[in-house]
């Protein structure tokens, strides 16, 4: 996104610098693969074969195709790889109205970018409100007031009937109340899904996505596979069998390492953890927050304040208020924190006393932990005692 | 662009434009009757040359007439060095002969009494046409900032002002940069060669210890060359160049300000009275664009607001209001080894000199730099100076703010960082060392060296070329504080104790790091936050000046800037959330 937008070099894209690798004794290959023969334990690329000892496939995910669209129709993409972003800016160099089918995070960043250009842009959802089937009511609720105020045009509870087509050109779509929206540009960001087409005529495998055991092995010998092509043969509960997220394939990535190298390690799902930005709103994530709270026995104490756009959200067991989840939207808070008071099972009359060992907001933001104490009091009549005053002088003045 | 920007833009460059052409178009009578110089063997000598070459004349422009005041002031000097004669002339060695530190200020003077006088006449008018015009293009820009939507992304790559210069425009600049300075420098130091030879063997050295670094593949020319911005370093680097080097073709600019001047500090305006109400002002107007633009963010506002009000009170007025009441100009938050000449002769007897308020002064200056240093920056790390008190870092912050992100963010400039900021600080520290010495003991010869021309040579090179013309000229070539970076001693001070004995760190969030590298692009001192961060480590860097802008654009709130508990253990080392321990990345 920062790339298109010009607000960062296509250079400082890359995580490390170009002498890194050689230095690690890492060898970069640009190459397609072509085939992979596991007995022989070989890798044929277009323009060579490479042997292994550990083969590890991390091949990640491929943007989900819209059933009514054609695959070679010009202007309509997904957003995933960096050939996506280059087809973008080729695309978009023109255009004044473009259309994103499905919210999620992609289709978020999708729509700030081009709305940064200058382009009329339209979201048409399934949902009612934005993201929805993740996030509670409230939230998703605060998020689409959010985009719409922004100037994005959001069609909720929408879907496409067609394409409107000129010389191979997408010129408009059709929803299915049948309003037509002129644009020059689709985006499709329906969801991803693992990657793994080319393997499926091996004898890997393959559910949705390749079946790992808890040391990420595949069922070939010494070959591994890491991030969103992956799919764990026994996921823990509440938690999902592939999850294509940056950080639990940063964390698959660390432990299949481990293993490859001979101190064998568990892929252990943890805490639950995500994070992302809706244009201006910051959002955390921590543990167990289910978008539907009327069942499992589950509470929230949840404190809103729209005028700056912030929420936060402590999910708990109803009946011992111990912390199962948070979710927080334009507040920071630290996740070493976090971590422990949903792995601790801390309750909420414990913890918001010591809000402030979470509080990553930065220096001189107002503090809410007396609110959210009084509102703890009210709601769930407890009778904790609101802290010193932490907002200093200078926050009163300089925040808004 | 929109309509409101254009028209800011457009009065802005008006304004600037007016400026240049009113410092040109100065007309001056070169005659006898119009010399003032006090001393009398220098005034008569100085009227004959006039006369006996020719070159008195009226209806002068100012670089015509410079040349040739200059032209008669060398021929005055001359012909004095041939006829001096100790056995009969009255009078000492040094009032007799013009001295070549004299010669500059006798230039000035003599500017600005054969001026016509047509902007000493109407100075409103043509502060109106210039500043007056700055100001409206500002206001102008200031109120598009406003409209738009706050912490808006602004498209540098994208902008001819701030794209930068790639690589090796770079490189080169560097190069032509130090082989000019070096060159003029040969002239400054009346043609001893010793220094700039010396300063090329030290640079040779760091240059040899900083090369075991592999190069970084260059970027594609083309893509990044900002037009708009080569055309404003230029601008800002002839201006400093002026400005140190030939101030006298400021003249017309300087009596503009001959009121202001009058009013705050008595006296008429001179090109350092220009320079501080320039730089003040655009301290003040890019200041209140930061606090448009970060409107959302309290740190940045009470940062920017701090950084204005040093500027304005303690940078600019106060001095002048003190040399008012005939006390020494003095900036109270100017410290040692950036305040150099502070422990300078002349320095040293104007403030003992100056009853109880000029000890207060001396003492202050050492309290400042023993104490205040060490413990705020134990407390606070080295940005309670840095980015909320120094004057350059004030301009950095403001005018800079547009040109963070072209700083070069590689190990290999580190390198060179490292070993040129701590080498400005020994050269500093011996300087010092060198000129207290003569202070104390009457003699300026130790060694093979003379301590007045160290400070002379550390003056030009150090506090006029990389502070002045660097430092600023290179704002929209490579980021604004390349100074601050390579360069300043107290930086280098401040970051030693910041290093190892303070409190200060950029907090990384557990593992909410996602890679995206803004924190890196933005970083103005070229810290690479970003390969801290995605190893879940926190950033304790000897260059960090707090400016918080790493945490503004991170899109997870991954960075906090914070003052947590002084161990160097928990400091630095990964926070465990990800494993960092296994690659060598230096």
């Amino acid at each position: 996104m920062y790339a298109y937008m010009g607000i960062m070099p296509r250079q400082a894209l890359k995580p490390y610098e170009d002498s890194f690798w050689e230095k690690n004794r890492i060898n970069l290959v640009y190459d397609h693969v072509s085939t992979l023969d596991f007995d022989r334990k070989t890798v044929k690329t277009k323009k060579e074969v490479f042997f292994y000892d550990k083969l590890i496939i991390a091949t990640g995910s491929t943007y989900r195709r819209h059933p009514l669209i054609d695959d070679n129709i010009s202007g309509v993409t997904g957003m995933y790889s960096i050939q996506d972003l280059d087809y973008i800016e080729a695309m978009t160099e023109h255009t004044l109205e473009a259309v994103i089918i499905g919210g999620g995070l992609i289709g978020i960043e999708l729509a700030e970018m081009l709305h940064a250009k200058g382009i009329e842009t339209h979201i048409v959802i399934r949902e009612a409100a934005y993201w929805d089937n993740i996030l509670p009511r409230e939230e998703a609720a605060m998020i689409s007031k959010h985009i719409i105020h922004h100037g994005i045009h959001l069609h909720r509870s929408e879907q496409i009937r067609k394409l409107l087509i000129e010389d191979n050109r997408v010129r408009g779509v059709v929803t299915e109340e049948g309003q037509e929206i002129t644009c020059q540009f689709v985006g499709v960001t329906i969801g991803v899904e693992p990657n793994v087409s080319f393997l499926r005529d091996t004898k890997l495998e393959i559910n949705r996505g390749i079946l790992v055991d808890e040391y990420l092995r595949t069922s070939a010998k010494d070959v591994y596979a890491i991030g969103d092509c992956v799919e764990l043969r026994h996921p823990d509960p509440l938690r999902r069998a592939t999850e294509p997220v940056w950080y639990t394939a940063r964390k698959m990535g660390e432990v299949a390492a481990l293993n490859i190298c001979g101190r064998p390690k568990k892929y252990n799902q943890g805490i639950w953890f995500n994070s992302a930005k809706f244009l201006d709103i910051e959002y955390q994530t921590y543990g167990y927050v289910p978008h539907q709270l009327e069942d499992g026995g589950l509470k929230s104490l949840l404190w809103l304040e729209p005028k700056s756009e912030q929420l936060i959200r402590l999910v708990v067991d109803a009946r011992s208020q111990a912390v199962k989840g948070i979710n927080l939207l334009g507040i920071r808070w630290r996740h070493a924190v976090c971590e422990e008071w949903i792995a601790s099972h801390r309750t909420l009359p414990e913890i918001l006393p010591e809000l402030d060992r979470a509080h990553f907001d930065q220096e001189f933001k107002p503090y809410y932990q007396n609110q959210l104490i009084a509102l703890y009091n009210e709601q769930f009549s407890g009778n904790l005692v609101p802290g010193r005053n932490k907002s200093s002088f200078l926050s009163k003045i300089f925040s808004r | 662009m929109t309509q409101l920007r254009l028209t800011g833009i457009l009065l802005t460059t008006a304004g600037l434009l007016a400026f240049v052409m009113i410092l040109l178009s100065g007309k001056h009578n070169v005659q006898p009757e119009h010399v003032r110089i006090e001393n009398p063997i220098h005034r008569t000598a100085f009227i004959e040359a006039l006369e006996n070459e020719n070159l008195h004349q009226e209806n002068l422009y100012t670089v015509v007439a410079i040349s040739r005041l200059k032209a008669a002031l060398r021929s005055a000097q001359e012909r004095l060095e041939d006829t001096y004669d100790p056995e009969t002339v009255p009078v000492q060695e040094w009032a007799y002969k013009i001295g070549d530190w004299r010669m500059e200020q006798y230039l000035i003077d003599l500017v600005s009494s054969t001026s016509s006088g047509a902007v000493a006449e109407r100075p409103w008018l043509y502060f109106t046409l210039t500043f007056g015009l700055m100001l409206l293009g500002g206001f102008f820009l200031l109120f598009s900032q406003w409209k738009s939507a706050p912490n808006d992304y602004y498209p540098v790559y994208h902008n001819s002002l701030t794209k930068g210069i790639d690589n090796q425009k770079q490189r080169f600049l560097i190069i032509l940069s130090t082989i000019a300075l070096l060159i003029y420098g040969y002239f400054y130091m009346s043609h001893n060669i010793f220094w700039p030879v010396a300063t090329l063997v030290i640079t040779a050295i760091i240059v040899l210890l900083a090369r075991r670094r592999p190069t970084e593949k260059y970027y594609k020319t083309s893509s990044i060359m900002g037009m708009l911005g080569i055309t404003l370093g230029v601008f800002l680097i002839l201006f400093y160049i002026v400005l140190y080097w030939a101030p006298a073709y400021l003249h017309n600019g300087i009596r503009i300000l001959d009121p202001i001047s009058e009013a705050i500090n008595g006296g008429p305006a001179s090109q350092w009275f220009l320079y501080g109400f320039m730089y003040t002002l655009v301290v003040l107007v890019m200041g209140i664009r930061m606090l448009i633009k970060y409107r959302k963010s309290p740190y940045q506002k009470i940062r920017t607001v701090s950084v204005i009000f040093f500027q304005t009170a303690f940078a600019f007025l106060i001095p002048e209001i003190l040399v008012r009441f005939n006390m020494p100009w003095y900036d109270f938050k100017n410290i040692w080894p950036l305040n150099y000449s502070f422990f300078f002769d002349y320095n040293l007897d104007q403030l003992i000199s100056s009853g109880s308020l000029g000890i207060f002064m001396l003492v202050w200056g050492i309290v400042l730099i023993l104490i205040a240093v060490p413990v705020l920056t134990y407390f606070y790390g080295k940005r309670w100076y840095c980015s909320w008190v120094c004057g350059c870092g004030g301009l950095a912050e403001t005018l800079g703010d547009p040109f963070r992100h072209l700083s070069d963010k590689s190990i290999k400039s580190w390198k060179y960082e490292r070993y040129i900021v701590h080498g400005v600080l020994v050269f500093a520290v011996i300087m010092t060392i060198l000129v207290l010495y003569t202070y104390f003991t009457e003699r300026s010869q130790i060694l093979w060296m003379d301590s007045y021309a160290v400070r002379k040579w550390y003056g030009f090179l150090i506090g006029s070329a990389f502070a002045g013309v660097v430092g600023t000229g290179f704002y929209p070539l490579m980021g604004n504080r390349v100074w601050c970076r390579f360069g300043c001693p107290l930086a280098a001070y401040l970051g030693l104790v910041q290093r190892f004995k303070s409190r200060f760190r950029i907090t990384t969030n557990g593992g909410q790091c996602i890679s995206c590298g803004n924190c890196s692009t933005y970083c103005e001192m070229g810290i690479d936050v970003r390969a801290y961060a995605q190893r879940g480590q926190n950033i304790v860097r000897s260059s960090c000046v707090g400016c918080g802008i790493c945490a503004e654009v991170c899109p997870r709130g991954v960075l906090r800037l914070e003052n947590a508990d002084d161990d160097d253990r928990t400091r630095t080392i990964p926070n465990g959330f990800i494993m960092a321990d296994e690659v060598r990345i230096l």
